[in-house]
């Protein structure tokens, strides 16, 4: 069979014709589609802020009415986070692409966010669980200075609090490397990949 | 743009365009759930172009390169957009076996086209599924971002590849 006669089979053949659409409820869901995922977005970013906020609050709270400077840290902790999220989601929409843009331009688009999220995961003990660090620590050293009269239990329930928020930080930390290597090193090749195969095709414009 | 006009051109393009959209589901997504998913992103994105669409090329080669942009860059698994009931996507799995209005041994032609372009790299499915289609070499290489001439390389390597793969008899004529 000669090329002209695959494409003529192909160009004859209804590939949408077996679908039965009815075009105003695919209007509806579209719509509804593209509100859903945006209102999730917005309710993703504004639990993760809303989180720190709330911790924050709580900390400040706490250190205001019991005069405890370790609660004040613990608060300026959070603080940081919520900061830092609030300000990397701004950045984060204003870099959005429109889908009107060009192939090569998509492709780059979505390589920016794959490398921000590896950056952000790959970089998490600094501006996520370093932060609280300081505050944890001085929680436990003042809890521990006061509770120091009551026995050596009070010392190892404390010790053993550290303990778990320790191995807690370590697994935020392994997840999400694991999360690198399983998920976004490999997304990441991919678009690399799409953009090596357009760039040697000389992009026009 | 009103909304009232960018619903209409979503309808008019839904009923005289679905077919290209559907090539490009079933050139890169191979089961049913897949193609369903990345047909939904590939409504949802065309639906958000419509504003920047200004005419300057066909309606067919924008909605091209919209649903071929989000081919590329979909991912399987990712179910980022929640999987609403789609009563009428039921039938795209249908819509992969022969009518009573198609032979059998075309729907089988068909469906080893498809088979054969999933299995190429994205940009080389991209390229062999306008072609197919008739797309004029000028207009492969604006939707994909490339050089005419890289699209003509591309294309006997493309012939070359998918000849071997089909079989001996049934031979590509440049």
């Amino acid at each position: 069979m000669s090329f002209d006669e695959w494409q003529a089979r192909w160009q004859a053949h209804d590939h949408g014709g077996q679908l039965n659409i009815d075009s105003d409820a695919l209007l509806e869901e579209v719509l509804r589609n593209q509100s859903d995922f945006e209102k999730r977005m917005w309710r993703r970013d504004f639990g993760e802020v809303t989180a720190a906020v709330l911790v924050t609050f709580i900390f400040g709270t706490l250190a205001v009415l019991m005069d405890q400077w370790s609660l004040f840290l613990g608060a300026a902790g959070s603080l940081f986070v919520g900061i830092f999220m609030v300000f990397d989601r701004l950045k984060q929409r204003w870099q959005r692409t429109t889908v009107a843009d060009s192939l090569p331009s998509a492709i780059n688009a979505s390589l920016v966010q794959v490398q921000h999220q590896i950056w952000l995961l790959r970089n998490i003990l600094w501006w996520y669980l370093l932060p609280l660090v300081p505050g944890l620590v001085a929680i436990l050293v003042s809890t521990s200075r006061e509770s120091q009269g009551n026995g050596l239990a009070d010392q190892l329930v404390i010790a053993f609090v550290g303990l778990i928020c320790l191995l807690a930080f370590w697994g935020v930390y392994w997840l999400n490397q694991r999360e690198i290597t399983r998920n976004l090193e490999p997304r990441r090749m991919e678009l690399e990949e799409l953009r090596a195969s357009l760039s040697s095709g000389g992009i026009e414009g | 743009m009103t909304v009232d006009d960018q619903e209409a051109t979503f309808q008019q393009w839904i009923r005289n365009h679905l077919g290209i959209m559907v090539k490009v589901v079933r050139s890169f997504a191979e089961v049913s759930a897949d193609q369903e998913d990345l047909l939904q992103n590939v409504f949802v994105n065309l639906w958000s172009s419509i504003p920047g669409f200004r005419g300057d090329s066909k309606e067919s080669t924008w909605i091209y390169r919209v649903s071929l942009q989000t081919a590329m860059v979909w991912r399987r698994g990712e179910r980022v957009r929640k999987k609403h009931h789609s009563k009428y996507l039921n039938e795209i799995a249908v819509a992969a076996q022969s009518s009573a209005d198609v032979s059998c041994h075309t729907s089988e032609l068909i469906e080893q086209l498809y088979s054969e372009i999933r299995q190429l790299p994205k940009i080389d499915a991209s390229i062999a599924l306008m072609h197919l289609d008739g797309i004029a070499y000028r207009d492969i290489a604006e939707v994909l971002g490339i050089s005419e001439n890289y699209v003509g390389v591309k294309l006997s390597r493309i012939r070359k590849e998918l000849n071997e793969r089909l079989g001996g008899t049934k031979r590509w004529r440049h």
